[in-house]
């Protein structure tokens, strides 16, 4: 099978919010680029599908330079070639973001199965999977904690409230990435590391300037910036961390 | 007459003694084929300066330092080595009398070292492997295993020694000799053979026998040697001798480009020392009994790695080592060194496992869980805590305290280390030692964000390609600030920028700030109030075994005027806080290392237990509030406490 998967860097999340300011719809900083947590899982789950089937495994990311950091994880996780397509950072149209998605597929061969984050890490819309598929016409798997090839088909274990499905589909089909047991990012190994630094990224012009909607302010949450420490020992800091709670969420811990 | 005895007595037939003589050699030698055959497999390493080992050398085989350090059978086997050494000696004068016709048997050297010293020396001897087999087959402690080949060994020994005295006093009873008496220990037993009326003909006859049965078991015993511990007597020497003759790291800096093989997976990828060791070991648990892994339950003795390796080699050398060492053995390491550090051989435990490590993570992308997520963060944010670089200056908030900016000098860089930078509670370690520093007038700036982990627990993790990035990022960053000094609170950051930084061309001056601190009360730029709580002090494991400094934090301490309480272990004989080789970022099962090193401190009834590592300082707070007992303060906590209050400060 071969398998394309969407991976994107952010803006790391573990960043203050003082660390970053916004700026013409973009989110900048003196804060470095990690791989978003859902794309960790897809590039994962890509890896397994690509290990399992015997077939290729393609990364494709949309943004600037800063987007290297996810393609050279792939490339170090196995992806046989990693392709950029040069768009400006910021904001998208989610909409604009699928069709972008599906020239850079096409262009680079199209795939069996198409593998996303559940959502990204920095605009959490998590509807980018569901247009891709409506777009394609492809059959789409969301929230995926893991895979498995069964000779033609997968066997897909997903989460739902509450527990775990399982059921098959046959490929073409999309697939979006949660985390779970079975998609937990390994660590690569260092000689494919190596050689995921000396490997070419291939970077594509996107198709057309974004539409839809413009983001034309963009400001931190006041409220996110005031958080407070809780000093003492352990029966102490509960308690004020109960408090807090109850004052915070209306309704929580009522009985207790 | 000049004293003297006649050589070969009553043994007309001796010359038969080198057919014997001959199958020993050649037996010898071929068992001794056999390990060199094993030893060069091994990557060499360059082996000067010699200055340093042979000092090394001196003090661990000619005077056995480490063998002492357990009182009892330390100088037992003193005693024994000392005895093995005079009656080879002795044996060595026969043969100079007997084979070469020199006139040594005799006179007062014959008289005196001949009979008496050498019977002083059988003597202790024998009380020596009777103490070793009454503490092997008596105590039975668990460090000491009781199979046959333990057994042989000082059964062996004690024959002969035994045989050796009984055909000393068969002699002096048939001959009437009138230096009998130099020869105390025989003639005792001479008097004997008189009291029990053994005829002159049977006494002949016994003596022949026995000394035809004396030789032949010596023989054997010398031919074993190489096929035994015993073989311990060559390799031991070798094995110190080839030690890592200063506190560094004992881990290599390989170049991963050019690397036929990342880390180390059989015997070709260890160095001949590590080869070496696995024969030098005698099995005497005592890195067994010095393990925190062992101690604390984890599927990790250190001496059962060696003696797994040393099969490995013997069995089948050409195979992985993987199929020898599991990976819970071999990251249940906490890299503290305890086990190095109670070999009395030298042997090298810690940069076997980091180097089998190594293949683990950096071929197999292996690495336990929590660990791996520590690498990761290093590889993502710089450093393997929670939150970005962007908060590495949040812990200092509120203080005076610079950042360094390019092109400006830097007098005094305070490395905080990613613990002191992430870690709330190690935080306010950073804040007290930066407000010393203020309050001691030093031009003391931080990298802040520029600042990043130094990649230790990458390295100890296997991780080494993660960590020669660090490194290098680090250290091109230090050449550019290029600071008088560097003054860290994190034993293990200074490790690396002091030691394992050299390799990539570090070569700054990096005090830690116990070290840092206690000068400065010596010279006076710390006034203080009078502190006079009781307090006992944690050795890091990465300052006392790694770079020796046992000292400095107690002057502090004292200085700082608090009366300091011993642990039981202490200095370089310290036990792990159970942080190290990654284990601050994993979960680990009951019973923790932690806690039973906490029960140690909380014992000696201190109301502080004082510590000067961040990694140890949560380690010990955790472990302490479980056990019961008071306090966990860093050192310079403990110093800012008393200077805070003290009215010159004010």
């Amino acid at each position: 099978m071969r398998v394309i998967a969407f991976v994107k860097s952010i803006l790391d999340p573990e960043a203050p919010p003082g660390a970053i300011r916004f700026d013409s719809g973009r989110a900048q900083g003196d804060v470095g680029q990690v791989l978003g947590p859902y794309e960790g899982n897809a590039l994962e789950l890509a890896a397994q599908i690509a290990e399992g089937s015997g077939g290729a495994f393609v990364a494709i990311a949309l943004g600037g330079k800063e987007q290297e950091t996810a393609l050279r994880k792939a490339l170090a996780l196995g992806a046989t070639s990693a392709v950029r397509v040069e768009r400006e950072e910021g904001f998208h149209d989610p909409l604009a973001t699928a069709r972008e998605m599906q020239a850079a597929a096409e262009a680079a061969g199209g795939a069996d199965v198409y593998v996303f984050g559940r959502q990204a890490g920095d605009w959490d819309q998590a509807v980018t999977a569901g247009l891709f598929a409506g777009l394609a016409g492809l059959p789409l798997v969301p929230i995926v904690q893991g895979a498995e090839v069964r000779g033609a088909a997968l066997s897909v274990r997903r989460e739902i409230q509450g527990g775990y499905e399982e059921g098959e589909i046959s490929p073409p089909c999309v697939l979006s990435a949660s985390n779970g047991p079975g998609t937990l990012l390994r660590l690569p190994k260092v000689k494919d590391v190596m050689m995921a630094n000396r490997k070419p990224i291939e970077v594509r012009p996107a198709i057309s300037p974004s539409g839809g909607f413009k983001v034309s302010d963009l400001r931190a949450n006041a409220a996110s910036r005031a958080g407070r420490r809780i000093e003492g020992d352990l029966k102490s800091q509960a308690e004020a961390l109960a408090q807090d709670l109850r004052r915070v969420i209306p309704g929580i811990g009522g009985g207790a | 007459m000049t004293p003297h005895r006649v050589v070969y007595w009553n043994i007309p037939d001796h010359a038969w003694m080198y057919l014997p003589f001959a199958v020993l050699v050649v037996v010898f030698c071929y068992g001794f084929y056999r390990r060199w055959r094993i030893w060069s497999k091994g990557q060499r390493r360059p082996i000067g300066p010699w200055g340093p080992r042979l000092r090394r050398l001196g003090r661990h085989a000619g005077l056995q330092s480490g063998v002492v350090k357990r009182r009892l059978q330390g100088y037992a086997h003193v005693a024994l080595a000392v005895a093995f050494i005079l009656l080879f000696i002795g044996t060595l004068v026969v043969m100079l009398k007997s084979d070469f016709g020199l006139p040594v048997m005799q006179g007062a050297f014959y008289l005196w070292f001949e009979s008496f010293t050498l019977d002083a020396a059988g003597l202790a001897g024998i009380v020596a492997l009777a103490i070793f087999l009454w503490r092997r087959y008596g105590l039975r402690p668990q460090a000491l295993s009781r199979e046959a080949a333990d057994f042989f060994v000082p059964f062996s020994l004690l024959i002969i020694l035994i045989t050796g005295f009984v055909l000393q006093s068969l002699r002096i009873y048939a001959t009437h000799d009138p230096w009998g008496g130099y020869s105390f220990v025989g003639y005792a037993l001479a008097s004997l053979w008189g009291a029990l009326h053994l005829g002159i003909p049977a006494a002949l006859l016994i003596h022949r026998s026995l000394w035809w049965f004396h030789l032949l078991l010596a023989f054997s015993f010398l031919a074993a040697i190489p096929y035994s511990k015993m073989m311990h007597l060559f390799t031991g020497p070798l094995a110190i001798f080839l030690s890592e003759p200063t506190r560094g790291s004992g881990l290599d800096s390989p170049n991963l480009e050019t690397a036929e093989r990342l880390g180390v997976n059989f015997l070709s990828d260890l160095t001949v020392k590590d080869l070496v060791d696995l024969d030098a070991c005698t099995e005497c648990g005592r890195c067994q009994d010095a393990c925190p892994a062992f101690a604390s339950g984890k599927p990790l003795s250190p001496k059962q790695v060696i003696l797994d390796l040393r099969e490995h080699a013997r069995s089948r050398p050409n195979e992985p080592l993987t199929l020898a060492i599991k990976d819970e053995t071999l990251f249940a390491c906490t890299t503290c060194r305890a086990c190095q550090e109670a070999c009395p051989v030298d042997i090298e435990h810690v940069p076997k496992i980091v180097g089998m490590r190594r293949f683990r993570a950096m071929e197999e992308g292996e690495i336990p869980a929590g660990l791996s997520d520590a690498v990761q963060g290093i590889e993502e944010r710089g450093h393997p805590f929670r939150g970005s670089q962007a908060s590495r200056t949040t812990w200092m908030e509120g203080l005076d305290l610079r950042v360094w900016q390019e092109g400006t000098p830097c007098e005094t860089l305070l490395w905080v280390g990613c613990a002191g930078a992430f870690d709330p509670r190690a935080q306010k370690v950073a804040r007290a030692l930066a407000q010393l520093l203020l309050a001691m007038g030093e031009d003391v700036k931080v990298l802040g964000g520029r600042e990043s982990c130094t990649g230790d627990p990458a390295r100890r993790a296997g991780q080494e390609y993660l960590y020669q990035i660090q490194a290098q990022q680090n250290v091109e960053l230090l050449q550019q600030v290029a600071p008088k000094r560097i003054v860290t609170m994190c034993p293990h950051c200074m490790q690396q920028l002091r030691n394992e930084y050299r390799d990539f061309g570090a070569n700054f001056e990096v005090v830690h700030h116990s070290e840092y601190l206690s000068m400065a009360l010596v010279t006076g730029r710390i006034s203080h109030a009078a502190g006079g709580k009781r307090v006992t002090y944690h050795d890091p494991c990465y300052l006392s075994r790694y770079n020796g400094i046992v000292d400095a934090p107690r002057e502090v301490l004292s200085g700082a005027g608090m009366e300091l309480t011993e642990m039981p272990r202490h200095g370089t004989d310290s036990f792990c806080c159970g942080a190290g080789g990654g284990w601050a970022f994993r979960e680990e099962g009951a019973p923790r290392v932690n806690r039973l090193r906490a029960k140690e401190a909380v014992e000696t009834g201190a109301e502080v237990v004082a510590t000067s590592c961040p990694f140890c300082l949560n380690m010990m707070s955790d472990g302490v509030r479980a056990e019961g007992g008071g306090e966990v303060q860093d050192i310079a906590e403990i110093l800012w406490e008393q200077v805070a209050t003290s009215p010159v400060a004010d």
